[in-house]
């Protein structure tokens, strides 16, 4: 019998991400947040933190899926990403600005 | 506010059953023309896709969009306390944070109310495009079920085959090999037993059996299943509800090591 090969995963590809309509009662998918007092610095060295991410070819292409996606795939692949990466993307839920890639919103390319 | 009665209860029963062993949770989209739920498993392997028509249902109203988060662990519990020829009930008002469920036995006589509390669920909506598959095959759902419950007593993975002989189903593992081999059917008496292949091309595609078994719970929903495949594309097995609505489950392909690099790059 042939080799039996490796599970691929589904790769239809998001539209729009849908607006949820927020709800008081307990979610089970609360985002960490943290104190949004930052100073321009700060901001600057977790933006940086993700770029270099971004560019970093070991984890794969960045277009067309979020950073979050991207380190997960990396995780599961077992290239170890770095945490600190996934701990910044998840304290700014919501905030395109640290969840999709840098070229995110560049037309043509994402 | 949002009002739905299906007057066969079951049908719910039947698709929560289906899907509680693959999903965690699920977004109840809710719209005029009916409602839709698209969910992924945690591995982004499978995924379900259930279109229910406003038709199917009455009353239906839907004054407005609204999306329903659910908890299988909840939905299933609640459900399950529904009798198999009640009818159900689904209310949601907009700005309240919980969905009702009511259940009605057909003399009237008993009448069982539930609320559970609905969640946020942040996802994406997927895209699935429109495709020219390869070859398209309808059969019996029990015929399927019983397919990949005896190949999975074989192996893991089941090697579908479609080719103008026929569909071949195929399995391997430590214990031997066994295949089964289906053909277009003739004349039969009920339209239900037919075995209707449409082959545009030939392809051999590789599925985990374990998705497949998850797949069948379906069964129950309809008599028939429709299997839709393409060459390195999903897997896309259909169950018809009634004549208003559909459960849809997509499988992504076992690709040989070689390929795999190519396919995941996508």
């Amino acid at each position: 019998m042939a080799s039996v090969g490796k599970q691929t995963k589904l790769n239809f590809t998001a539209t729009r991400p849908r607006p949820v309509i927020k709800k008081e009662a307990p979610s089970f998918h609360r985002p960490i947040t943290t104190d949004q007092t930052k100073t321009v610095e700060q901001v600057e060295a977790e933006l940086n933190i993700l770029r270099q991410f971004d560019l970093n070819l070991k984890y794969g292409p960045c277009l067309g899926m979020s950073r979050l996606e991207r380190w997960e795939r990396a995780q599961r692949f077992g290239l170890s990403p770095p945490v600190e990466v996934r701990n910044i993307v998840m304290s700014n839920h919501g905030n395109t600005l640290y969840s999709e890639c840098l070229w995110f919103g560049e037309r043509g390319l994402v | 506010m949002f009002e739905a009665r299906l007057i066969q209860g079951s049908v719910l029963k039947k698709m929560i059953d289906a899907i509680k062993d693959i999903v965690t949770d699920i977004n109840l989209d809710c719209s005029s023309t009916g409602i839709s739920v698209q969910a992924m498993d945690s591995g982004h392997v499978c995924l379900v896709l259930i279109e229910l028509g406003s038709d199917g249902f009455e009353p239906y109203r839907c004054d407005r969009n609204i999306t329903l988060g659910l908890g299988l662990k909840a939905l299933s519990v609640v459900v399950r306390c529904a009798n198999n020829d009640d009818s159900i009930t689904i209310k949601a008002q907009e700005g309240t944070d919980n969905i009702n469920f009511v259940f009605e036995s057909p003399n009237g006589e008993k009448t069982s109310q539930f609320e559970i509390k609905l969640m946020d669920i942040d996802s994406e909506h997927l895209g699935i495009p429109d495709t020219e598959y390869d070859s398209v095959v309808k059969m019996p759902s029990h015929e399927f079920q019983r397919i990949c419950r005896d190949m999975s007593q074989l192996g893991d993975s089941i090697v579908v085959a479609c080719t103008k002989d026929g569909i071949q189903f195929s399995a391997s593992g430590d214990m031997g090999s066994g295949k089964i081999n289906l053909r277009q059917s003739s004349l039969v008496d009920k339209e239900e037993d037919q075995i209707n292949i449409e082959l545009n091309d030939p392809v051999h595609l590789t599925f985990a059996l374990r998705y497949l078994n998850y797949f069948t719970k379906a069964t129950p929903l309809s008599p028939t299943v429709t299997l839709s495949l393409k060459a390195e594309s999903p897997l896309c097995v259909t169950y018809p509800i009634g004549d208003f609505g559909s459960m849809k489950f997509f499988l992504a392909p076992k690709i040989d090591d070689e390929d795999t690099a190519a396919a995941t790059q996508e």
